[in-house]
């Protein structure tokens, strides 16, 4: 809890740190605000001891008190306001940072972690954890520090008043500690609980509501609503228990401690057997009192927003510990474009082994399909050359080069794909090639002519400028792929990977999408998986993929020839195939 | 039956008039308390001024000072654990029923529903109806008592036209919390829409994460981010701000209040009107009046947003049952014939019937197999069979009545459905196995598992069958969840089993051992099995070919292939495809 308190401060200073000058100017003004706010009741002081009590009618002297009196208290309130808006900025700003920070942090981190991770909790920690972290922030910047700036000054006017009198206030404060430590002590395991039950009720409620259907055949409906009253009770039972933490220990308690001050003061009074002119003191003691109480109940009220605050915090912190993929030192950039994979093996999470010695070279400007079934474990080859895992065993090299060496912007632009569902932005066909690259218009028109993308676009409203709506509503399926194809290719890679790019283009479709591939054989290194055996037809070695290994190499002809191989078996799949699609 | 959030609250009270009344009862004994302490303290002045108070009297004072001091303590814990519990309470009702309003629901109502809204309603609408019981009852009734008893006092003990003057600044005061409480909402407001539009972008990324990596497109989901992000920085910042103005409103009010007490107070000192002691309470009075007037604004936004969750929550909550269970036919019998005759039904919305004049028997201890492409009304007509819908078209028998004739529990039992998303809970194993029956055996639960061929999988899982699944479980492969599903239908022991497609993630080898030990577990009973593989129903006693919601082919396994339509050319497809699966 120490070193997570520790790390959750340090982690919000060095968010807040470009702030710097700013806090330090709000830090200033508030000061002068406190000090104008407690000159108010020192004022009443001299007015009722120097004029009213004695009878000294000085009617100009007495307006100018109250006048000064009046001043100094708007003044501090603009001032204090003014202060606020600009520390809720300053929050705000670190808060952006710290949640930039963190998202990018997300989107580097490696694959892998995604499998592992539950990604509703991810994007908790991205939304709701810097959230509370925002909480943090607005809570110790605004109370903590305005109130304890006002404690100080009302502290400060007290003693100067008659600090024999402010010495009584002082057990005020190891009182508040005692209060706060046994809050602290009472809530946190209550405030924790309620959360948990919380997220239980809500988890429950999730489930329940996808598999309704499930449980009413089940006839398990009136069972799980009884679980749910349950943990509703639990969460209602802990709630108690937090609400009598607030009840005995916050408000109530702190104003108690007021009213036993209150006493104090008087007390001392009274055992002085004052003379009149001390009056004012008192009238101003009795105002300052307030104003200490006050920011400490102020200040002791955040505590529990700020335990989240903490707590989150520190969630985040571990988050942003997590090694980031791949390393930020790679600086290598890949040449031609020859691709060698040498005892390549993989598995998932201590899985059964996915892939299994897996040797190929494929020189710059080669074309390889990849053919299997599924969980043949063409898919989880092609997520290791894209880097998304790293091989258990063996190596990628692109031109002698391991992959992990290579710079991600570099990896990223060199390295093309066209996925087997593409993922379209709901923005114009343009936009949607050129995907935030800034390419010229020349270079994306010239990738849709490869990819034969450009008749589909000539057919659309508004051409290249149309919007294609969420998701891509306005293509096809094929069109689609066209589309992702294009894409890629405007990237100019130097290593282009398909993934399966024509299980939904129609005949006429699929063989511009071959025409494209067949120019760009022998400049481009080409790997595809292919559903279509018709897709790979014309690569220099196909590749038949059985259970994570290669059981069969060869050209489509040479496949063809092996009697009983897989790839013949699959070839008269795909014959029979077609009179079904057509049916 | 409908009922306003008024309504609600006003039934809720006189349910748990106890809790309300005592609270009433207490807040009223520390408002008078709280108003009696400056008075007291004035008295306990003028006395020390004039000389008056002995050592005893002072000790007494003070004494009683400090007594109010402890009773408002005790009142205020009590009153915060009656109130703030009782309205704790009717968010646990609230939530526990509406969990079982949902539980009556087919799936009609769910796909009226987004589930995200649903959650909302658990969880958040709750909050703020249980917020208008609890926190906006107190402070429209502590906010008139401490009006009323601060005027009062103001004016009966201290002095009318005292209380007039200092007053003028109170009722701008007012109008100002008003306003500012309005702008608080409708900005804050905003900002929960732009942490809502950040969450989904957080999310849609996170769940895309694979593509966003392989186009590079990281660096644009940040730049997008940073946007959402900054937007949301702005709206919070308004938000913020507002909040802030309540504090320069206090400020200067009180400010002017003060000086104006003062003024006008030390006129009346100095022709005797009231005492220096008066004015020292009346100036305590002034910071007593902030809460009323905060609390009227507050009042009025906590209601305003009860309202509006309540609205949102009310129509669920008083939503009809989605099926109607008003059959009283009982028992069921389970030998009799399952007749369906001119079969069709239309989704709500459909353009197109998606199934029609559907028709077959399944007499006891037979098998019916349905096949057909993708979309031919396979799973809808099982559904219709559950009650899912209620067909538009013909009917559905079972024995002499029609199926509606029976209580849904009763047909519920006599149906084991394994749908085609196999839905676990978060729950052990052996939990979700026994979900229909519960208290199984153990060994029953392993005699299901065995029959679907899981247990070995179950037995290498650390924990065994006690190995919790779901969202914080283990990982399991589909075929796993599938085998599972089958296991918890074949324990509730059913007279009719329905498989919806529901070994599709299982190799042909384990489906051919699955469906060996059905025939031979459930001799004599019957069962309906959904296929896309033929070799699952290849078997069955008869098979009905579906297209397009009709019946295009019927007959027995053999019967259907010399007829070579389209069973017969995928049952040579899927031949074909599994010789390369094999060895």
């Amino acid at each position: 809890m120490q070193t997570d308190t520790r790390s959750a401060l340090r982690l919000l200073g060095h968010a807040a740190a470009p702030e710097r000058r700013g806090l330090i100017a709000s830090l200033a003004w508030l000061i002068l605000a406190a000090l104008l706010e407690v000159v108010g009741p020192v004022l009443s002081k001299r007015y009722i001891d120097s004029y009213l009590l004695p009878r000294h009618s000085d009617f100009a002297a007495m307006a100018l008190l109250l006048g000064v009196a009046l001043c100094s208290g708007y003044a501090a309130s603009g001032l204090r306001y003014l202060q606020l808006v600009r520390l809720a900025a300053i929050a705000m700003r670190s808060v952006r940072r710290l949640r930039e920070q963190v998202y990018r942090h997300v989107l580097g981190l490696p694959l892998a972690y995604f499998d592992r991770a539950i990604t509703g909790q991810l994007i908790s920690r991205v939304t709701n954890d810097t959230e509370a972290a925002k909480t943090l922030y607005v809570q110790v910047l605004f109370v903590l520090l305005d109130s304890s700036i006002v404690l100080t000054g009302a502290l400060g006017a007290m003693a100067w008043l008659d600090w024999s009198l402010m010495l009584i206030v002082l057990p005020l404060f190891p009182a508040v500690l005692a209060i706060v430590y046994g809050y602290q002590r009472l809530s946190a395991p209550a405030v924790s609980r309620t959360r948990e039950l919380r997220s239980d009720i809500n988890a429950r409620m999730a489930e329940s509501i996808a598999g309704m259907s499930v449980l009413q055949a089940s006839n398990a409906e009136t069972r799980f609503a009884e679980q749910f009253a349950a943990t509703n009770r639990d969460h209602y039972r802990s709630r108690r228990v937090e609400l009598a933490a607030n009840a005995w220990l916050l408000r109530p308690a702190l104003d108690l401690l007021n009213v036993l001050l209150l006493a104090g003061v008087l007390y001392r009074f009274g055992l002085r057997h004052l003379s009149g002119l001390e009056i004012g003191v008192l009238y101003a003691f009795v105002s300052y009192i307030a104003r200490v109480v006050e920011p400490l109940i102020q200040i002791t009220m955040q505590f529990g927003q700020l335990q989240q605050a903490i707590i989150a915090s520190a969630r985040l912190n571990t988050l942003l510990q997590e090694p980031s993929a791949p390393a930020p030192s790679a600086a290598a950039t890949i040449g031609a474009g020859r691709i060698s994979l040498s005892g390549l093996g993989f598995a998932y999470h201590a899985g059964p082994a996915v892939l299994n010695g897996i040797d190929l070279e494929i020189p710059a400007g080669g074309f390889v399909g990849i053919v299997g079934h599924t969980g043949s474990g063409k898919s989880t080859l092609l997520s290791l050359l894209l880097r998304f895992y790293s091989p258990q065993s063996g190596h990628i090299e692109f031109d002698g080069v391991d992959i992990n060496a290579i710079a991600e912007t570099a990896f990223r632009r060199d390295v093309g794909l066209v996925a087997q569902e593409p993922f379209l932005l709901s923005a114009s066909v343009l936009e949607n090639i050129d995907m935030g690259r800034g390419l010229a218009r020349e270079t994306i028109e010239r990738a849709a002519r490869a990819a034969g993308l450009d008749e589909v676009v000539a057919a659309l409203p508004e051409g290249y400028a149309t919007e294609l709506g969420a998701d891509g509503a306005r293509l096809s399926g094929g069109q689609r792929q066209l589309l992702a194809f294009a894409r890629a290719l405007a990237g100019e890679p130097r290593i282009l990977l398909l993934d399966e790019a024509t299980s939904h283009i129609d005949t006429e479709t699929e063989q511009k999408v071959q025409l494209a591939l067949a120019a760009l054989h022998g400049k481009v290194t080409l790997v595809a998986i292919a559903h279509r055996l018709a897709t790979i037809r014309s690569a220099d070695t196909i590749i038949v993929l059985k259970r994570g290994r290669i059981v069969e190499r060869g050209t489509h002809e040479q496949l063809l020839a092996l009697e009983g191989g897989v790839y013949q078996r699959l070839y008269q799949l795909q014959q029979l195939e077609e009179p079904l699609a057509s049916r | 039956m409908h009922t306003s959030l008024f309504g609600l609250v006003a039934r809720f009270i006189r349910q748990k008039w106890r809790n309300y009344a005592s609270s009433a009862l207490m807040l009223a004994g520390v408002a008078a308390l709280t108003v009696w302490i400056p008075r007291h303290v004035g008295a306990v002045v003028d006395a020390l001024a004039s000389h008056r108070l002995t050592h005893a009297a002072l000790g007494i004072a003070l004494a009683e000072l400090v007594a109010a001091g402890f009773a408002i303590y005790f009142l205020r814990v009590g009153w915060r654990q009656r109130l703030y519990g009782a309205a704790y309470q009717l968010g646990m009702d609230l939530r526990t029923r509406l969990y079982l309003r949902l539980t009556l629901q087919g799936p009609t109502f769910y796909l009226g529903q987004s589930s995200g809204d649903l959650m909302a309603l658990a969880t958040n609408d709750i909050d703020a109806v249980e917020m208008a019981a609890g926190e906006a009852v107190l402070a429209g009734f502590d906010g008139i008592l401490t009006l009323l008893m601060v005027l009062a006092m103001m004016t009966l003990g201290v002095d009318w036209r005292l209380t007039l003057c200092a007053l003028l600044p109170f009722p701008l005061m007012a109008l100002a919390f008003n306003r500012i409480s309005r702008q608080v909402f409708r900005t804050s407001h905003r900002a929960l829409n732009c942490f809502g539009a950040l969450n989904a972008q957080v999310q849609e990324s996170l769940t895309g994460i694979r593509t966003l990596r392989a186009l590079g497109q990281c660096e644009r989901a940040a730049t997008t981010f940073a946007a959402l992000a900054e937007d949301a920085a702005d709206a919070s910042f308004k938000a913020q701000r507002w909040e802030a103005a309540y504090e320069p409103v206090v400020g200067v009010a009180l400010t002017s209040a003060a000086v104006l007490a003062l003024g006008a107070g030390s006129w009346l000192v100095w022709h005797g009107y009231i005492s220096i002691g008066q004015l020292t309470s009346f100036s305590m009075y002034l910071g007593q009046l902030i809460w009323p007037m905060f609390a009227a604004g507050w009042v009025l936004t906590l209601f305003e947003r009860g309202r509006a969750a309540w609205s949102r929550l009310e129509p669920v909550l008083s939503a009809p049952d989605g099926v109607d269970d008003s059959g009283l036919e009982t028992p069921l019998p389970l030998d009799g014939d399952i007749r369906v005759d001119g079969l069709g039904f239309r989704y709500p919305g459909a353009a197109q019937a998606t199934l029609s004049e559907i028709g077959f028997t399944l007499a006891a201890g037979r098998t019916l197999g349905v096949v057909g492409a993708t979309g031919s009304g396979k799973s809808t007509l099982l559904r219709l069979l559950l009650r899912h819908y209620h067909p538009d078209a013909g009917h559905a028998c079972w024995g002499m009545h029609p199926i509606q004739a029976y209580p849904l529990s009763e047909l519920r039992a006599a149906i084991a459905w394994v749908p085609q998303e196999s839905f676990l809970f978060s729950a052990s194993i052996a939990e979700n196995i026994a979900l229909a029956r519960r208290g199984a055996r153990r060994d029953e639960i392993e005699q299901a598992a065995r029959l679907a061929a899981v247990h070995q999988d179950i037995e290498r899982f650390p924990q065994g069958y006690a190995t919790p699944v779901g969202e914080r479980g283990v990982t399991l492969s589909g075929g796993q969840r599938q085998r599972i599903a089958l296991a918890r239908a074949l324990l509730a022991d059913s007279a009719l089993l329905m498989l919806d497609d529901a070994l599709s993630a299982v190799d042909t080898e384990t489906e051919a051992s699955i469906l060996a030990h059905l025939r031979e577990a459930r001799r004599g009973r019957r069962a309906i099995i959904v296929s896309h593989r033929l070799s699952a129903v290849a078997d069955a006693d008869w098979i009905l070919v579906l297209k397009d919601g009709r019946i295009a082919a019927q007959g027995s396994h053999d019967d259907l292939l010399l007829a070579d339509g389209w069973y017969a050319r995928q049952w040579r497809y899927q031949q074909l495809e599994a010789s390369l699966d094999a060895n």
